[in-house]
């Protein structure tokens, strides 16, 4: 399992910028999906039934639609299903297509500048609006809470709280010990009214005061890690769907310029001292998230989540259900998960501290933080 | 009166010598809570609401912080305290009826001058802010924010 920390997690500038990157492979399928629709079934006739299929039953020619500019041209504009029955006369009549310029695919020989012109429109359009549907969708679950600054206050959480834990530490060795003695019953240096009221609001208290800080201050300081690294682990699960989402348009298409995408596999999510396992599914055509168990405060806090949506190429709006669908059940895992962060730091931060956290209150004049 | 105890030495020992370190220490702690507390609206959403969790760890926050800065305030008053009962114990050995009240109340104008320090360098007015308001901790959080360097950029036109 690798490890990660919140400044390896993907920025939300990263994860938006692979959803923008779906716009070309997006175009792709919608001209093809359009150009498809436009061209209309071939229905078999019975001279070619022993050679395609029964009588009467539409040919699925969808997969022409996939072939790109570079493959369309070694073809020289016919496109064969299947070489073993290649260049009989019906399949250059039923299949004739040509290359457009302007929807950059291949469409019906009898498709018109005009037409050609208006798929392209009509797809890019079509695509705008879904890339618009991922983002806003996207866009609502990372900017539920600020990675970059949680991180910062992580961090200055941490040295506040190792502060804290140096005064007690230092307090300790002998300035805790002296206060308490001077004033204390047993005291030789001081005895009367005057020292019996001091040790009560002060000397006897300071100590217990210290040390209830450092509680809270290791209570915030764990919180605060616990929920950056949930905020974290959004960002990894929802970059990793984006790339599975390409990755799974590479794989099940022909397009030319498409990459593949490294999948994480199973990550640490390492934040102060909260490691927060995450699992993502690598098979190609399943977004999938899951997220082990946490230690926070001592209790296992687990989310298991898995989506499987099979992506499929020739339906672009397919995808980007399902792209979106697996946002929601990332970010349901995260707010699940946060709901047990608040449950944790309920628990801890008793309302004990209000009365205890200050030592002498009566000392402040016209205040107090207790419920007295 | 027979247990009465009095070692004026040792209280201005106290007062002079242990409890200003500890409440430098708290002013140390004090000013590293301030600069945590300078990131608290990163559980604010796009909208600058708050999520449940984000909102009871900045009530724990607060009350972390004005703990802190208050116990530091004790403390320094304290030991301002002790050095007056131990002044006035010297002065006049038998006026052993002297209140701790008294010499409290006597130095608590003493330790609102350094509050008033420590506020000043938190850029915190004591004459409109409530820094004892739990909702209104001393730390101008909001405002001080530098833009996110992480934010993407927006790609729809």
């Amino acid at each position: 399992m690798g490890d990660m920390d919140a400044s390896q997690a993907p920025s939300p500038g990263e994860i938006f910028d692979l959803i923008e990157e779906l716009r070309s492979p997006l175009y792709a399928a919608k001209v093809r999906q359009i150009a498809s629709g436009l061209a209309g079934d071939v229905v078999i006739t019975e001279d070619y039934q022993e050679i395609i299929g029964n009588k009467g039953s539409s040919v699925d020619r969808s997969w022409i639609f996939e072939y790109s500019a570079a493959q369309y041209a070694s073809w020289n504009g016919f496109l064969h299903q299947d070489d073993a029955i290649s260049s009989p006369p019906w399949v250059q009549q039923v299949y004739k297509v040509k290359w457009s310029n302007y929807t950059q695919c291949p469409v019906d020989e009898d498709c018109g500048d005009q037409t050609q012109w208006g798929i392209s429109q009509q797809a890019q359009h079509q695509v705008s609006a879904l890339l618009t549907s991922i983002h806003d969708e996207f866009k609502e679950y990372i900017d539920d809470g600020n990675l970059a600054r949680m991180t910062l206050l992580q961090s200055r959480m941490a040295a506040a709280k190792d502060a804290m834990v140096d005064l007690v530490d230092t307090a300790e060795e002998s300035w805790y010990e002296a206060i308490r003695t001077l004033s204390a019953p047993e005291s030789e240096v001081w005895k009367g009214d005057d020292a019996d009221e001091a040790h009560e609001q002060f000397g006897a208290v300071i100590r217990q005061a210290g040390q209830t800080q450092e509680a809270m201050a290791r209570t915030l300081e764990t919180a605060a890690a616990a929920e950056a690294a949930t905020k974290a682990a959004l960002h990894v699960g929802l970059h990793e769907a984006l790339k599975n989402a390409h990755n799974t348009i590479y794989q099940k298409t022909y397009l030319d310029h498409m990459t593949t995408f490294p999948l994480l596999g199973t990550v640490g999510l390492v934040i102060g001292a909260i490691t927060l396992p995450v699992s993502l599914g690598t098979t190609v055509a399943v977004v999938g998230f899951a997220a082990g168990a946490m230690n926070y405060f001592g209790k296992d806090v687990e989310i298991d989540i898995t989506v499987s949506h099979a992506l499929n190429q020739d339906e672009a709006d397919d995808l980007v259900a399902d792209l979106r669908e697996a946002a929601r059940e990332i970010n349901e895992a995260r707010v699940a998960l946060r709901k047990q962060l608040k449950e944790g730091l309920e628990a801890q931060f008793d309302p004990f501290f209000y009365s205890a956290a200050t030592g002498a209150l009566d000392l402040i004049p016209g205040q107090s933080l207790g419920e007295d | 009166m027979s247990d009465r105890k009095f070692d004026a030495a040792e209280i201005r020992r106290i007062g002079e010598e242990v409890c200003p370190k500890l409440a430098d220490e708290y002013e140390h702690v004090v000013d590293t809570a301030d600069s945590a507390g300078h990131y608290g609206s990163a559980f604010e959403d796009d909208s600058g609401a708050m999520s449940d969790f984000g909102d009871l760890w900045t009530q724990c926050f607060k009350l972390y912080y004005n703990a802190a800065y208050e116990t530091g305030i004790n403390v320094r008053g304290y030991g301002s305290a002790l050095v007056a009962i131990a002044d006035q114990g010297e002065m006049d050995e038998h006026a052993i009826e002297l209140s701790f009240h008294r010499a409290v109340d006597d130095n608590l104008a003493e330790g609102y001058s350094t509050v008033a320090e420590q506020t000043a360098e938190q850029g915190v007015n004591p004459e409109t802010d409530d820094i004892y308001d739990l909702d209104q901790a001393p730390n101008p959080y909001a405002e001080d924010l530098s833009p996110d360097p992480h934010a993407g950029p927006s790609i729809l036109n």
